[in-house]
């Protein structure tokens, strides 16, 4: 058996309790290693491929004003995926660009669990491991939006999730599956029940 | 006389398929090959003649005939620099252009059809999606086609020609075939693994059987492209400019 990865996190929000309490939550685990937890967006954005976090916890209120999820569009943070922590609900348009949602409010094996899902979700797949070959709920919905026409861009804004989410989905669609194409697919998901043949046209 | 199996990769060597053996030995060897035979303008009913006695017949040069052999029996064939100077661009082109005939006129209608049949066989209505797609692959790969003969085969032969035109090179010709052979690949993948049972068990194996032998034999068809049609542009290339 190889040894599970030991993922690197960064954390950046304005609170200092807030930073303490999530590092103390995320130590709690093995999986998961606090590389670094500041409120300084912009420092922690020069330092970001150095720090080469597995994943970014990021308080939206850092990101400076711009177009919703567009600190996503280039740059450093383009293929790491991003959680955000929020302390009220937000609408949704102001979470674009982010992979996961946690609350402060949320149970602390919530917050642990949903980083995991994430990193595993985003994880580039795995050669001859014995996984399975079914394919996840989510990654049915993906397949779906693949079916009815849709463009990476479209599909990451419809399930709020980013760009790159959407393509590893994909990927992992591909290789559970052994189908590429995009009309391949299609077949797929009618065969399966998926989509109906009316959606499609 | 001992036969080898099929599509084991087995690693190349100089003296298996020779000029001297039997034309039945050769195909004996590797039953691939009898389409390739029939691409090289060579009629089956040989009898006992050598590879080298149906080349002469057939106005093949051997050097060309075991060379395509090679490349549809062994994965690991690389042609030699001094093999690939011994190709006649006209003889190469006219090869690559039958077996373009030989998928679009044959295979490929065949098995359109074959496919159709077991599309009717099974039980639900969505797997007429499925006609549709092979369709799309045909229009696709006849697009490819198209391309190759009407812009890249006049284009060698211009080259080789006594009058070859100058300054002028052909930059869109390593076009990517990835898109058409994935198709190809989903639609294997689909019929193995997706098309729900109840539909015609032996017409089903029989398509498949298709689809992999035609997978292959394009795949052996894009290696005489990029192994031997694409250097032997570039070396006419350079030759016409340094005139």
């Amino acid at each position: 058996m190889s040894i599970p990865k030991k993922y690197k996190v960064v954390i950046a929000d304005p609170s200092e309790t807030v930073l303490s309490g999530l590092k103390e939550i995320i130590g709690r685990t093995d999986r998961l290693a606090v590389v670094e937890a500041t409120d300084d967006y912009h420092s922690m954005r020069d330092r970001f491929p150095v720090l080469a976090p597995d994943i970014l916890i990021l308080n939206p209120s850092m990101v400076p004003f711009s177009p919703y999820g567009s600190f996503r569009d280039n740059g450093v943070m383009k293929d790491c995926p991003v959680v955000s922590i929020l302390y009220h609900h937000l609408p949704a348009n102001l979470l674009k660009g982010f992979d996961e949602t946690v609350s402060i409010y949320d149970p602390s094996h919530t917050i642990v669990t949903k980083l995991l899902s994430v990193l595993e979700r985003t994880a580039e797949p795995v050669q001859n491991s014995e996984d399975h070959y079914e394919l996840t709920d989510r990654e049915k919905e993906i397949l779906v939006s693949v079916a009815r026409g849709m463009m990476n861009k479209e599909i990451a804004d419809q399930h709020h999730i980013s760009i790159h989410t959407v393509i590893s989905h994909r990927k992992n669609i591909s290789r559970k599956t052994g189908i590429k194409t995009v009309s391949g697919l299609t077949i797929y998901a009618i065969l399966n029940g998926l989509v109906d043949m009316k959606d499609i046209e | 006389m001992e036969t080898q199996p099929l599509q084991q990769p087995k690693e190349y060597a100089p003296d298996i398929l020779t000029s001297e053996m039997r034309l039945a030995e050769l195909v004996d060897t590797n039953y691939m090959l009898l389409p390739v035979i029939e691409r090289l303008g060579i009629s089956l009913g040989f009898g006992e003649i050598t590879v080298a006695e149906a080349c002469a017949k057939y106005k093949v040069s051997t050097g060309f005939f075991l060379l395509v052999c090679n490349i549809h029996t062994y994965n690991s064939f690389m042609p030699s620099a001094k093999e690939l100077e011994a190709i006649d661009p006209r003889e190469l082109i006219s090869y690559l252009h039958n077996s373009h005939e030989y998928y679009s006129n044959r295979q490929i209608p065949r098995l359109r059809e074959k496919l159709e049949s077991l599309v009717e066989s099974c039980r639900t209505t969505q797997t007429g999606i499925l006609n549709k797609f092979m369709a799309g692959y045909q229009a696709e790969l006849f697009n490819h086609f198209r391309y190759e003969e009407e812009t890249v085969f006049p284009y060698v032969n211009e080259l080789a020609s006594d009058n070859p035109p100058k300054g002028y090179s052909i930059e869109t010709f390593e076009k990517n075939h990835d898109n058409i052979e994935e198709k190809l690949d989903d639609l294997k993948n689909i019929i193995l693994k997706y098309l729900p049972s109840g539909c015609d068990e032996s017409l089903r194996t029989e398509v498949l059987f298709d689809l992999y032998r035609l997978k292959d034999d394009l795949d052996k068809h894009t290696m005489m492209e990029n192994l031997i049609l694409i250097p032997l542009v570039s070396r006419l290339e350079k030759e016409t400019s340094a005139r």
